[in-house]
């Protein structure tokens, strides 16, 4: 629907500045919210010299866009930034298992409006020697497992991690130097997907990990995040 | 032409009602369906100018659609694949639940991307026969429903063949050529072990910390023809053989198959199992125009 003016003056009305004030003011108020009506739909007119521009962060190397926020994280060269999972800083008391954040398999993103998010991750994990042959109650062999995790800030929830995302890699007998398969070596894949009803929050979205085991090597990994706001 | 051009009023004429009336008459002109680029300045648009999606962004514009769905429940022995004993596989495929299901179908049009994921957790059950061991695999793959909204005609996604396509008949052990494996994840059923301090090698089943391993996915696909999608699902068969057909006898020569074992093939001994659970699947489609 176009804009409407309060007053249309006739041949012999008197000019008065509060007519001519609505209008104005009428004007001022649509201005800031243009109805369907208004907007030509018959052929399209927004190009890319229309839309807010992108900004890149490099060192999260994340891209906040219009249309999303979509980055990630990668191990870069073998060893250059190899991550762990040990039964050292999962089983922080005597046979009492927790899960931590996988050191540097997370990304914050501040969600600007409601959106559907994406997070996956890969990772190459070698199982080496479990020689302490301290093993936790009821576990018959070491075990390594992965999980995407969500850390909500804002509601104050902590990190949440999801049981049905769950990758499990196998370790090597209890008190046994030799590693499971001949190279020890394991993929893992998962992802995750959710809605996000709360825009304009800051979440975390990483991998979690357990391990009964005295080490699992991330040698090669990478996570990465799709939000979509369109 | 949208942009609205309006004249100053003149110092030395009358003010007329008309002259005055057409400074805001201008602008109704300019707001009746005529906004378009040459009102928007450089980078003009952001996000609140945009009617995204309440809940979700989910607005037809880049994203269509993102649904998820578990494989099997928590725990061990949540869905069972069965190697069939029969002279002449293959069974029915298994269908590992649960599907994602387009309740009222979503309508895809050329152009639109389809990503599917999954990941799962497996165990393999079998009793180990070392002389008679050979390669054998499970197949894990996806299927889609394109035809209604009672989801009760699933086949398979473009690109992926179901084990019973290339190769089938009276007499021969079904398979699919391997390069109709674009939405499959295979599983070997045997894993190499060697034990600390032997110095033999052995194919045995795993021991049970060993056994669950994780098995993941993808599949992409560019829309070709516009249609409705009312569901996808993962089924799982096998066990596979692969084979090579080096004279032709097939069909074409040197064409490398995955088939159907029968109960002869060697190293198939039941009972021979694949447990799936704790997995999970995603689906994404998005709009590229």
């Amino acid at each position: 629907m176009a804009y409407t003016p309060a007053k249309t003056w006739s041949d012999g009305d008197i000019l008065n500045a509060t007519d001519v004030m609505a209008n104005l003011d009428g004007v001022k108020q649509y201005s800031r919210h243009l109805e369907t009506g208004a907007l030509k739909t018959s052929t399209p007119w927004v190009d890319t010299s229309h839309v807010m521009e992108g900004q890149y962060e490099p060192t999260t190397n994340m891209h906040s866009m219009v249309t999303g926020t979509y980055g990630g994280q990668n191990s870069g060269g073998l060893f250059s930034r190899a991550t762990f999972a040990s039964r050292w800083n999962t089983f922080r008391k005597s046979y009492s298992e927790q899960s931590i954040l996988l050191p540097q398999t997370s990304l914050t993103v501040d969600l600007r409006r409601k959106a559907s998010v994406f997070f996956q991750w890969w990772m190459q994990v070698q199982v080496k020697d479990n020689l302490t042959g301290l093993m936790p109650t009821g576990s018959l062999s070491p075990r390594t497992s992965f999980w995407f995790a969500i850390n909500d800030t804002v509601a104050g929830t902590g990190v949440i991690q999801k049981s049905e995302t769950k990758q499990g890699v196998p370790g090597p007998s209890n008190s046994k130097s030799g590693q499971v398969l001949l190279d020890g070596t394991f993929n893992t894949n998962g992802f995750y997907t959710k809605s996000s009803t709360t825009g304009q929050s800051s979440v975390g979205f990483g991998i979690t990990c357990r391990c009964t085991g005295d080490m699992a090597h991330c040698l090669a990994w990478g996570v990465s995040v799709e939000v979509f706001y369109l | 032409m949208s942009e609205i051009e309006n004249d100053r009023l003149s110092r030395a004429s009358r003010l007329q009602p008309a002259t005055l009336n057409e400074k805001f008459s201008d602008i109704t002109a300019a707001t009746t369906a005529a906004i378009d680029g040459t009102n928007v300045a450089r980078e003009g648009i952001d996000l609140p100018n945009l009617d995204t999606n309440a809940t979700n962004g989910q607005s037809d514009i880049i994203l269509r659609s993102m649904l998820s769905a578990s494989l099997g429940s928590s725990g061990p022995g949540s869905v069972t694949i069965s190697f069939s004993t029969s002279s002449s596989p293959p069974a029915a495929p298994t269908y590992i639940g649960n599907e994602i299901s387009y309740s009222s179908g979503i309508s895809l049009v050329a152009g639109d991307i389809i990503r599917v994921y999954w990941s799962m957790n497996v165990e393999q059950v079998f009793t180990p026969n070392i002389a008679l061991i050979r390669e054998l695999w499970w197949a894990l793959w996806l299927q889609w429903d394109i035809t209604s909204a009672a989801r009760a005609n699933y086949t398979e996604v473009p690109g992926q063949g179901n084990f019973n396509d290339d190769i089938t008949g009276a007499g021969k052990d079904s398979g699919s050529d391997v390069t109709s494996m674009y939405g499959c994840s295979l599983v070997a059923q045997y894993i190499r072990v060697i034990d600390v301090g032997a110095t033999t090698l052995q194919y045995a089943q795993a021991p049970t910390g060993l056994r669950a391993q994780a098995v993941n996915g993808s599949w992409y696909y560019r829309v070709t023809t516009n249609t409705t999608l009312y569901g996808l699902r993962m089924v799982g068969g096998g066990l596979l053989y692969p084979f090579c057909d080096t004279t032709g006898a097939l069909g074409t020569a040197n064409v490398n198959y995955l088939r159907y074992a029968n109960n002869t093939t060697p190293g198939v001994n039941a009972p021979q199992q694949l447990i799936v659970h704790e997995g999970k699947m995603s689906a994404i489609i998005m709009r590229d125009n």
